[in-house]
């Protein structure tokens, strides 16, 4: 399977904008913990999303992505807040 | 070629209904380009194949279309082009040809035609294609040619090679000079293919800001178009039925052949009649088609094709980021632009701006040949790269990279960063400049299979691999550390511009 320009204009037609979830590796042995997405992070080492540490081992961006994938204690659901 | 200081070009249009070979000589000082035609007119892309005979090919193959396509022993081909890339082949005599044995015939012609004009043995050359033929075409493509020894040093795009022979041209010297910093467009709609590319001259060098195009959109579909309106008027003018009517395919040809020549007339004048003599044959009675054609009713038919024509240079301004207006000189090539429709639409949108030019069926061919000439390479106009889990940009290949110097695959190491859905997505774009994200462009998603769950200190590695191989099409390999599969794709559509080395 492949989508082509052809067939997704992810920029205009779409409201579905596609995320690459590759990075390059330099081969170093330095932690890759900065580059998973928030919520995934949080499935891997739920210690680091601890609410101590979390601004310090988190981006900005994946504590972003953590939060809207957090259950809702309104729906049980990960609203990221739409349901209210 | 020969001596030091003249150099010598060969450029082919391989065209779908017509076909030309040109040759430029240049040396210190003066320039030189001639089309190989036949009396001026281009070669017809038809072979006449013949029991135990050498087939012929050209205008001597396609006059005999009508006298000769239902007599046994006798078997036309036409439009082979379109049959490039796709498996086909052909029951002739009892044996299978395929349709690259059939294109080989016609490179062959086009060759011995070549050396017997320029008395000199050609070997090389470079070859024109369009911008929608993709990596499985270019490849049967240039079978094609090895099959009648001529090897193709270099593919470029049919309307962009035409604007080099529009800027090369040696009656209008400093032309390119003339159109440093231009926007142009080439609108050329052939006897096969429309092809659309906005070009501009940076440094003297030429170059694609985009390209757009349709396959299987013009002159021969058009004759399609009109013999089945001619053949449906009659049958229902007699109230016969499809079934009770078959065409043969030797029928056809002649059918086909009228029809072109009837699509051609109406170019010139507001009507014209389309006769076919024993067209169809039922158990009791032979018919013959007897039908007149206004121009209306060809503009009526085609008119579809024109509005998605138009699209293409929507979408063509577009992608190259240009307004129409913002467009300083439009070419309109290929024989299909000769209908009146057509050409009134372009009028209407680009105006004082739109030139025709004084050589439309060969300056394809000339373009390619004054290419092969000054040895000019095509190189990537934009920078290709990857997008990155945090959404950056990584450059595989810089804008200005000599294709052949980008054939040896570079590889590039990476790692998932979130394998849960047991697919890493890599982001193949397009940027003009590889600091700014003006211009950017989605070229392709390719999914590469990874295991779903791994431990969380081991992420999975994926290797990339790169290249830009002789035919001018991208080539992305990816596999992931863990599995067997790896995932491939094949990008044809690129922008080039023509750099030496």
């Amino acid at each position: 399977m492949l989508w082509s320009q052809n067939d997704i204009n992810m920029t205009e037609n779409s409201n579905i904008n596609v995320s690459s979830n590759l990075m390059i590796d330099d081969g170093s042995d330095k932690p890759k913990n900065n580059y998973y997405p928030g919520d995934f992070l949080a499935l891997l080492y739920p210690s680091l999303v601890d609410a101590r540490g979390i601004d310090q081992e988190l981006t900005t961006r994946q504590i972003e992505e953590y939060k809207r994938y957090l259950v809702c204690i309104t729906c049980n659901k990960p609203c990221a807040g739409t349901c209210s | 070629m020969q001596n030091e200081n003249l150099k010598s070009g060969c450029g082919v249009d391989f065209g779908t209904t017509n076909s030309v070979a040109a040759i430029s000589t240049i040396s210190e000082g003066s320039s030189r380009l001639r089309p190989l035609t036949r009396e001026g007119y281009p070669h017809a892309s038809v072979v006449w194949l013949r029991l135990n005979e050498p087939a012929i090919v050209g205008r001597e193959a396609k006059d005999n279309i009508n006298g000769f396509s239902d007599v046994a022993g006798n078997h036309f081909i036409s439009s082979i082009k379109r049959h490039l890339g796709k498996d086909k082949s052909f029951h002739i005599f009892g044996q299978h040809r395929k349709a690259v044995n059939i294109a080989g015939e016609i490179f062959k012609f086009l060759k011995t035609d070549a050396e017997k004009n320029h008395q000199q043995i050609i070997k090389e050359g470079v070859v024109t294609i369009p911008i929608n033929f993709d990596g499985k075409s270019r490849r049967e493509l240039r079978k094609a040619a090895d099959e009648a020894g001529f090897y193709i040093k270099n593919f470029i795009h049919e309307p962009f090679a035409a604007l080099a022979g529009f800027c090369y041209r040696e009656d209008s010297p400093n032309r390119l000079d003339k159109l440093e910093g231009k926007k142009i467009l080439v609108f050329d709609w052939g006897g096969g293919t429309l092809d659309i590319t906005v070009a501009t001259v940076i440094d003297g060098i030429l170059t694609e800001l985009s390209t757009s195009g349709l396959l299987d959109r013009a002159g021969d579909k058009f004759d399609s178009k009109l013999l089945d309106l001619t053949k449906n008027r009659f049958l229902d003018q007699n109230r016969l039925s499809p079934l009770d009517c078959e065409l043969t395919s030797n029928v056809k040809d002649r059918y086909l052949a009228r029809c072109e020549a009837a699509k051609i007339e109406l170019s010139g004048s507001n009507e014209t009649m389309i006769i076919v003599r024993d067209a169809f044959q039922t158990s009791t009675q032979k018919y013959s088609i007897k039908d007149a054609i206004s121009r209306k009713d060809f503009g009526d038919l085609i008119k579809p094709d024109v509005t998605d024509a138009k699209n293409q240079v929507e979408i063509a301004l577009k992608s190259a980021g240009v307004e129409s207006n913002e467009i300083d000189l439009a070419l309109l090539i290929g024989g299909t632009s000769n209908i009146p429709l057509i050409r009134q639409e372009m009028e209407e949108r680009f105006g004082y701006r739109l030139q025709e030019v004084s050589n439309p069926d060969t300056i394809i061919a000339e373009g390619a040949a004054v290419i092969d000439a000054l040895e000019l390479q095509p190189a990537l106009a934009k920078s290709i790269g990857i997008q990155l889990s945090d959404e950056s940009y990584y450059e595989v290949f810089p804008a200005g990279t000599i294709a052949k110097s980008a054939s040896i695959p570079k590889q590039i190491n990476m790692f998932c960063t979130d394998n849960r859905d047991g697919q890493a997505r890599l982001i193949i774009k397009e940027r003009k400049n590889k600091d700014s994200s003006d211009g950017e462009k989605t070229l392709a998603v390719l999914p590469i299979p990874v295991k779903s769950r791994l431990k969380p200190h081991f992420p999975e590695r994926v290797i990339i691999n790169f290249s830009l191989d002789e035919d001018l099409v991208l080539q992305v390999n990816g596999k992931g550390a863990t599995q067997d599969i790896s995932s491939h794709v094949e990008l044809h559509n690129l922008c080039f511009g023509l750099r030496t080395i």
